[in-house]
């Protein structure tokens, strides 16, 4: 399945391109998936976009935010770990899917859908 | 180059129980020269703060709802608050305060500069102006001196050299505040213009123009003590290093022209006097673009640690240097996509011309826009005036400032515009209570449209943060429901605390709770027991004086509305994007209840009550 990531202010900043496809296994996947997946083609999303911690809460986001380092927001930082990684978003990031704006990253996507990931704060 | 003098000590220093005040306002009479400082009891200043809050209280005090604002007997009030002056990020704002010339109501316009400290050093909390100088001047506040002194040498000429030449006559620590070429011309949607910052909404600078004023001059030397000095910067440190976080990074990087991109993409960003959502050329003007082959630099406010202001270089025909302007969503999107400008060096001019002239952006590009699809419909007789025409935004723009030919018409805004034109142009006048709506379209973005529809300034987003509701999950943005209200009414406290104390919003979200945080601000500053509880009830308060004054000055229920186009035609662009009236009607009257008003939206009788009471405090009798 493939799924659009469009990304606008600080994302699209960080990531340096305005959207991202991404490829993962299967006919559905958690918008959590793709996000990691989204952080692991593009580190510098770790931190002020996207938060990757353990989804049993034995491993929490304090690394990534202490290690500034590309890598550190690499996924693979954290397979030493039991429980499998859960990417979420940042305080100040907000994604729309489906029209609806959401933060909720257990929802799952179908192949063709998209995901726009932006920065929450709207005002001028 | 003395005008007229008035020679009354002013210099008296704070009020010893006051900290973070001076405890009194400076009222000076244009007309004569002469000045009086009048105190401002304790229990007002706690109960109104500073800023928008203080400035309703002034503006009703001297019955600006019941004077024409051009007239000599209206109150233009400038207004400093408790924190103007502290280590606090952000703080050096100034709030002007008057009747509006373009809606009729209250008018509460914010800039930052340098303007407010030396304003306040003055050794006031606030400076009312009335009456009207017999010959252009400039009104020079020198610590405790108030003079007139003639503008003959600036009058007739644009923002930025009359700053250089106001910048030659008062060398060192003057500041200034001052109009184009606009306010002189009493254009209705004129600014007020300081270091290249603008007062830029509701006609404040016409408001100073037709008092013949050209420039207000300040310089003091008067201190007010705080309660916790080190308190206050332990607590402004702290403060300095949050608004250098997340929270503010979109408006430290990119600026708030990223929103246009944003906008774009949910079919919110207007285009075409609001006839589409979207505009096939919003990537032209995104920021990564607007920087890609031109030079842009960063700055700052006076104060201020976020520096969201993206000064991009203009290139000019032939790539001559254009100079350069300051770029916020707000003017990239009147002059760009609601004007079907698609050229970035256009807008950038457009821009920098607005500023020049002393024109606000919005206004002005709302104004023109809707000129333009007058042309289009065949209701307007003036060819040239087309979307897409960047020559004719600019000759517009020149045609307003100076109010010759249609600008003339055009200085008037939209809503007087489109009476003019008749019943078919009134509908599609981008306007609430005349004030003309900025980049946020009310389809696409419905709490927002009730946002726009309610506020006392007329259709505002710096009053009104109901968008913040919008781009959330809280709320389907395109179906608005009476449980909106609840809402729409919590941005706009959190609004009139920032707007009173007065401190930017983009620190909004680094707050974890705005009420918490400004009752420690105000404890450090002014020693007050002043907690939460008190704060939310003090923007609630602040917010019926402004309605107080409205009512006062012709406001009518059915003003809380939008324009004809907005209601019951879907976005051409986006079929969701529907309001009907009485979905708007709806949640307009649910807002009233959860105001606490009638249903209407009148005050009851004990609120207007209460606010008698504040207003009798300090009655003075008109000049």
């Amino acid at each position: 399945m493939r799924v659009s990531v469009e990304l606008f202010g600080i994302p699209r900043r960080r990531a340096g391109t305005a959207r991202i496809d991404i490829d993962l296994p299967g006919a559905t996947a958690e918008i959590a998936e793709v996000l990691l997946r989204l952080v692991e083609l593009y580190p510098a999303l770790a931190n002020d976009c996207l938060n990757v911690a353990a989804r049993d809460g034995t491993h929490d986001a304090l690394q990534l935010t202490k290690d500034k380092s590309p890598d550190a927001a690499h996924p693979l930082n954290l397979s030493m770990h039991s429980s499998p990684p859960l990417c979420r978003l940042a305080e100040h990031c907000l994604m729309q899917v489906r029209d609806v704006f959401t933060r909720e990253v257990t929802e799952r996507v179908a192949d063709g859908e998209r995901i726009l990931l932006l920065s929450a704060d709207a005002g001028g | 180059m003395t005008q007229s003098t008035s020679s009354e000590t002013l210099r008296v220093g704070p009020r010893e129980s006051l900290a973070g005040y001076h405890g009194a306002y400076l009222r000076v009479d244009v007309s004569s020269g002469e000045a009086e400082r009048i105190e401002i009891p304790e229990l007002i200043l706690r109960r109104y703060l500073g800023g928008a809050g203080l400035g309703v209280w002034l503006a009703l005090i001297h019955d600006a709802p019941s004077v024409d604002p051009l007239s000599p007997a209206a109150p233009l009030a400038f207004v400093f608050s408790p924190l103007v002056g502290s280590p606090l990020t952000t703080s050096a704002k100034f709030a002007v305060v008057s009747r509006s010339p373009l809606t009729g109501m209250l008018n509460d316009a914010l800039s930052s500069s340098a303007f407010a400290l030396a304003g306040k050093k003055c050794g006031v909390d606030a400076i009312v102006i009335q009456g009207k100088a017999e010959r252009p001047a400039v009104l020079v506040i020198d610590d405790g001196q108030v003079r007139l002194e003639s503008a003959d040498d600036v009058w007739g000429r644009e923002c930025s050299p009359t700053q250089e030449q106001l910048r030659q006559r008062f060398p060192g620590d003057w500041q200034f505040a001052l109009i184009g070429p606009a306010g002189e011309q009493q254009v209705r949607y004129a600014t007020l213009s300081h270091d290249g910052r603008h007062a830029g909404r509701g006609g404040a600078g016409a408001v100073l123009g037709a008092k013949n004023i050209k420039a207000v001059v300040v310089r003091g030397t008067q201190r007010c003590p705080w309660a916790d000095s080190a308190g206050l910067v332990e607590y402004a440190r702290s403060l300095s290093e949050k608004s250098l976080g997340p929270a503010t990074a979109k408006y430290r990087e990119l600026g708030t022209v990223a929103n246009l991109v944003l906008f774009n993409r949910l079919q919110a960003l207007p285009t075409r006097n609001f006839q589409q959502g979207s505009f096939a050329h919003a990537e032209q003007l995104s920021p990564e673009s607007l920087a890609d082959s031109r030079d842009k630099t960063r700055a700052s406010c006076a104060a201020c640690t976020i520096g969201c202001e993206h000064i991009y270089r203009i290139r000019g025909p032939g790539a001559s240097d254009g100079g350069s302007v300051r770029m916020e969503y707000e003017n990239l999107f009147a002059l760009g996509p609601l004007c079907d400008i698609r050229d970035p060096d256009a807008v950038l001019a457009a821009s920098r011309r607005c500023d020049e002239l002393g024109l606000d952006t919005i206004s002005a590009g709302g104004t023109i826009a809707l000129a333009m699809e007058c042309v289009e419909r065949g209701w307007l007789d003036a060819p040239w005036l087309r979307f897409g025409d960047s020559n004719a935004l600019l000759h517009a723009l020149g045609e307003i400032a100076g109010r010759v030919g249609i600008g003339d018409r055009l200085a008037e805004g939209s809503r007087r515009f489109a009476r003019e034109i008749g019943p078919a142009a009134y509908a599609i006048a981008p306007q609430v209570k005349g004030l003309e709506i900025p980049g946020y379209e009310p389809r696409a973005l419905q709490t927002m449209a009730l946002g726009l529809a309610v506020s006392t300034r007329g259709a505002d987003h710096n009053r009104s943060g109901a968008y913040e509701v919008d781009f959330s999950n809280q709320v389907d943005r395109r179906r608005l429901t009476p449980e909106s209200a609840v809402l729409a009414v919590e941005t706009e406290d959190k609004a009139a605390l920032l707007d009173s104390l007065i401190l930017c919003k983009f620190l909004r979200s680094v707050f974890p709770d705005l009420a918490v945080e400004s009752a420690r601000m105000l404890q450090l500053t002014t020693g007050w027991s002043v907690d939460e509880v008190e704060l939310r009830a003090t923007a609630r308060r602040i917010i019926n004086a402004k309605k107080w004054f409205n009512m006062q000055a012709g406001w009518r229920p059915e003003d809380d509305t939008l324009p004809d186009r907005f209601l019951n035609q879907a976005l051409a662009d986006d079929p969701l994007a529907r309001l009907t009236r009485e979905q708007l009607q709806a949640a307009v009257r649910e807002y009233n209840l959860q105001r606490g008003w009638q249903a209407d939206g009148r005050l009851t009788d004990d609120l207007i009550r209460s606010l008698t009471q504040d207003l009798q405090e300090g009655r003075v009798e008109r000049t």
